[in-house]
């Protein structure tokens, strides 16, 4: 398996002896190639999981392996989208996506073509001299996410990518996504409280539980890619999510 | 797409960037009667001045000692015929500078690890804490002991200035840093001691700035401050020599060189940071 989580827990601190237990007994698997969806209540510690698999947390007991060996650190391996693309602010569009590489021992020559070839990549040519606080929010995302994946990792790892976003530009950013991964071949997980997105762009959809989180259901979408939104199977698993996610949040 | 089309859409983009750009950068220069107003309120002043002088003010404060500024300008452009002059202030900035040189590479390495390490903080809490609230002028004659040539000493006191003030600033920008940052430089492959360079420091830069604007004043009084007190050159040792020598003009000047010289250098200061601070 690509991705391995063996019955992982976790449980914050909060205050003195107060506890939270965020995640119980998660279990899941990815294999190499895979467009995942992470959907739940908020709360329920989707966040966290993610960052687990990024290397930002360790799980209080269980494992969670990536490519067969335990994750312990952040890796250039297993691209990590922050919800707010924590791009470095005194660094251009150019010189945020061309960060990484040097640490990838290319040459000087490398990293250049590498870096342009990302920006031409992610249409962001004529904007690769400003600086983040002069982009607008789709320019922001691509940057944070030209300059994980021109360290090519195996793994994007993506938390409520687009959240923040209005609906049209929203969609045009999933298709983006979806033109990205079709090119890349990398394995991707995202984070999602938006169902409609998650069955538009998923292989399979991971429903978790409200705190503490535990995966409920996991959903094969079986539709054809491009996906219609009004075809009659998406609108009865928005539905079947919908119930879903409904019991989650009356429990 | 061939390769034509997408030049003529990338230069299309990129002039859509530049004038964006522009429009960031154009700053609006107000001419609205400000300086008519600032020029007037200087003039008042000098005219009071005058005024006070002539007539011989006794009370509540001995104007009628002063010259008057005609007599300081008169003698203020002389000055500026003379080489001296510009030796005073050479001398009195070399002292600034090598200061400020000398605080910031102290001031910043311990800032960050005092920032980042609770070991470290502790180890130097309790010191600076101790030393910080001194004023400079009551450091002199220690310092007079400690080191052997005057020089050193008078440049010893502008470090001290510059040094404290660099110190909290920097460590209360590592200790502000966001997590995000750190994180997303090590997803990035790059390891701790790099990230320093590549991600603490220039995220840190503008609170650094700030260090250096408030330092650079300290400095700038401990020089003067230790020129007075003993001195032989600068700046400070002359205007306080003139004094004694009773040529008061020449302290006036000397107060005023003082002054125009203590904001220059904030100016400069602020020149350098918006040249290297672009991303704001
Ligand atoms: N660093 C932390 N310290 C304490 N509690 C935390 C921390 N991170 C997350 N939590 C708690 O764990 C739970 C799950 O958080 P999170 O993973 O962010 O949820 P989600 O992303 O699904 O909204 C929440 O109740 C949150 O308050
Ligand atoms: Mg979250």
């Amino acid at each position: 398996m690509y991705i391995d989580i063996q019955q992982a827990c976790k449980t914050f601190q909060s205050g003195s002896d107060d506890t939270i237990e965020a995640l119980k007994d998660i279990t899941l698997s990815v294999s190499q190639g895979e467009f995942i969806s992470l959907i739940g209540p908020s709360g329920c510690g989707k966040s966290t999981l993610l960052k687990m698999i990024a290397g930002i947390e360790r799980p209080d007991q269980g494992t969670v392996c990536f490519e067969g060996k335990e994750v312990s650190d952040l890796s250039p391996e297993r691209g990590y989208i922050f919800q707010d693309y924590a791009l470095f602010p005194w660094l251009t569009v150019r010189q945020n996506i061309q960060f990484g590489l040097r640490h990838k021992g290319k040459s000087r020559k490398e990293q250049k073509l590498i870096a342009e070839e990302y920006i031409e990549k992610f249409k962001l040519t004529g904007a690769d001299h400003l600086f983040p606080y002069q982009l607008s929010g789709g320019m922001k995302q691509r940057t944070a996410i030209a300059r994980a994946l021109c360290l090519k990792p195996g793994l994007l790892l993506m938390d409520e990518p687009f959240a923040a976003l209005d609906t049209i530009l929203r969609y045009k950013l999933q298709e983006e996504l979806l033109r990205i991964w079709g090119l890349e071949q990398v394995t991707v997980l995202m984070v999602t409280h938006d169902i409609e997105e998650s069955i538009y762009l998923s292989d399979r959809i991971i429903v978790m539980s409200s705190r503490p989180g535990f995966v409920k259901k996991e959903l094969s979408i079986p539709l054809e890619r491009p996906r219609m939104r009004t075809e009659p199977e998406f609108m009865r698993l928005r539905e079947q999510l919908t119930q879903l996610l409904r019991e989650e949040i009356e429990v | 797409m061939d390769i034509r089309q997408r030049t003529v859409i990338n230069q299309r983009s990129s002039a859509f960037f530049k004038s964006k750009g522009i429009s960031v950068k154009l700053k609006r220069v107000k001419v609205d009667g400000s300086v008519f107003i600032k020029g007037m309120s200087v003039l008042c002043f000098l005219i009071a001045w005058h005024v006070a002088v002539v007539t011989d003010v006794m009370w509540p404060l001995q104007f009628g000692n002063l010259p008057t500024p005609v007599a300081v300008l008169t003698e203020w452009v002389e000055l500026f015929g003379q080489s001296t002059y510009y030796m005073d202030i050479m001398i009195s900035s070399y002292r600034v500078l090598l200061g400020i040189i000398l605080a910031f590479f102290l001031a910043v390495p311990i800032g960050l690890g005092m920032g980042l390490s609770r070991n470290a903080s502790n180890l130097f809490m309790v010191n600076m804490e101790m030393f910080r609230p001194i004023p400079l002028i009551a450091y002199l004659p220690i310092v007079m002991l400690l080191f052997s040539t005057i020089e050193s000493s008078i440049i010893f006191i502008t470090f001290l200035g510059a040094f404290f003030p660099l110190l909290i600033s920097t460590r209360d920008a590592a200790r502000r840093i966001p997590v995000q940052f750190v994180h997303a430089s090590r997803n990035l492959g790059c390891s701790r001691v790099p990230s320093l360079i590549r991600v603490y420091l220039p995220a840190m830069a503008p609170e650094i700035f700030t260090g250096f604007s408030v330092g650079i004043g300290a400095s700038w009084m401990g020089v003067i401050t230790g020129e007075m007190m003993s001195g032989q050159t600068g700046i400070g040792y002359t205007t306080w020599q003139a004094y004694h020598l009773l040529d008061y003009s020449q302290s006036i000047i000397g107060m005023f060189t003082i002054g125009l010289l203590g904001s220059s250098y904030s100016g400069i200061i602020r020149c350098v940071e918006k040249v290297m601070i672009r991303w704001k």
